[in-house]
């Protein structure tokens, strides 16, 4: 399998591990990531916020360079896809006809990398229970996201299963973390996020599996003032290819791991999967 | 309060007119679903259905000075629940976008100064930077020590770089081979 690669901005930055996880557990895989070359950001929540026409110009600008390669786009960050799939949804109700803009978690957990995956299994991470959190873009628009339930998605939780962990049902699995208010309103974002954590840790969840740079830099970074009544649990968020790229017995998770401001190190030594 | 105190109708842009026009608020019967689902609706001044419900009266110009449409944050909760498919995402971007061509000083102004400080690094790198948009956010609304322990241990652990003064892309460390199988 060959695909471009749009990374996007935040895998340069809060979401680096992301990036180097995706490459890593792609190559182990045999699936070709040709990242896009030229990509410019997608405009994120702000471009569509102050300029509409700003808003699909970024994204479509990314897809006439990709359509130039003639492969499917491979996206692994959740608001990118969501902007891209607006932008070619756009451009294809016009008639133009353009590759298939497909998020990571799709590809990976949809046959036939699910059962490839399964078989090259060689440190299943038996005993370990996570909980699977989508957030919003991933699972709405239905249409755009291209889901299978917008209110109860199953990939990342068969992905998870297919690694050797538990993935335990949660209410938490679609809901929002605040996304961009993170900055402006971090009291707004710390209340959600302790709603989720809260959920997580109520049904036993080692640790949650995100798809998204957002929703993981929020579940870290607003926990609430040290010491305060309203701090959230501690529970380490991770990227779901880091999982799985630990499962495939990949190197680089000591590297990845160590990029992360809530270490996981002691909940995967307690499972013994370290 | 069921009359608007403000004038309201002829102000407006083309655009505004016609993109509301297009979606189909009017069909809303305030189940109040998407205001139950929504994440922010409890910080909001008027929920997502009171929104729909002031364009429904009329009201346009009090919803251009709602702190609501600033605060949303385009999750999908309420169009994806609507009975009736109302759009409200697409509704709030419109109104946002008419409240800055009608120069209305919004009424969240932190979140306004955070999307241009992002767009600002966009337009400059053509790729956001986070550590560059959060200078510039802080440095706008004059707010430069809060978060600061927290982006310390970003920077430490590599999440936010100053590589942007290279103009490269950020550093990555050197990478153990990732590709190799234990």
């Amino acid at each position: 399998m060959k695909f471009t690669y749009y990374p996007g901005c935040s895998l340069e930055g809060t979401a680096r591990s992301y990036d180097e996880s995706a490459r890593a557990v792609c190559q182990a895989l045999d699936i070709t990531l040709i990242e896009l070359d030229g990509w410019v950001c997608c405009g994120s929540s702000s471009a569509h916020t102050l300029d509409e026409h700003l808003g699909s110009e970024l994204p479509a600008h990314n897809l006439r360079l990709a359509s130039a390669t003639g492969l499917d786009m491979a996206v692994p960050c959740a608001m990118c896809y969501h902007r891209l799939r607006v932008a070619q949804m756009g451009h294809a109700s016009s008639g133009g006809e353009l590759m298939a803009v497909r998020h990571l978690l799709h590809i990976l957990a949809d046959e036939p990398m699910l059962t490839t995956i399964k078989n090259r299994v060689i440190h299943p991470l038996q005993g370990l229970k996570v909980a699977c959190y989508y957030g919003c873009l991933l699972a709405r628009p239905a249409k755009i996201a291209d889901v299978d339930s917008p209110e109860n998605p199953m990939r990342m939780d068969y992905l998870m299963e297919a690694i050797g962990a538990t993935s335990l049902p949660w209410s938490g699995k679609v809901e929002c973390c605040g996304a961009s208010l993170s900055l402006p309103h971090p009291q707004v974002v710390e209340g959600l996020v302790k709603r989720l954590l809260s959920m997580a840790e109520e049904a036993g969840a080692d640790l949650l599996v995100t798809a998204c740079p957002m929703c993981q830099s929020n579940l870290e970074t607003r926990r609430g003032k040290s010491g305060s009544q309203d701090r959230s649990p501690l529970l380490p968020s991770l990227f779901f290819t880091e999982l799985v790229g630990l499962s495939l017995g990949l190197y680089g998770f000591a590297n990845w791991m160590s990029c992360h401001l809530i270490s996981p190190q002691k909940t995967l030594e307690a499972r013994k999967l370290l | 309060m069921l009359v608007s105190t403000k004038p309201s109708g002829f102000t407006f842009s083309t655009q505004l007119v016609h993109k509301l026009a297009t979606t189909n608020f009017g069909r809303c019967f305030e189940c109040q679903k998407c205001s139950n689902g929504c994440p922010v609706a409890p910080a909001m001044d008027y929920p997502p259905h009171a929104v729909i419900h002031l364009l429904k009266l009329g009201r346009i110009d009090d919803a251009l000075h709602s702190q609501a449409i600033w605060l949303c944050v385009s999750c999908y909760a309420c169009s994806e629940r609507c009975p009736n498919d109302t759009s409200i995402p697409q509704i709030v971007d419109t109104l946002r976008e008419e409240a800055l061509r009608q120069k209305i000083t919004p009424a969240d102004k932190k979140v306004v100064a955070f999307h241009q400080s992002f767009l600002w690094t966009v337009k400059r790198l053509r790729r956001a930077n986070e550590l560059l948009a959060i200078l510039v956010y802080k440095w706008r609304v004059r707010d430069l020590t809060s978060d600061i322990s927290l982006g310390l241990k970003m920077l430490k652990r590599g999440q936010l770089s100053f590589s942007f003064w290279k103009g490269g892309k950020p550093k990555r460390p050197p990478t153990t081979s990732a590709e190799e199988s234990r």
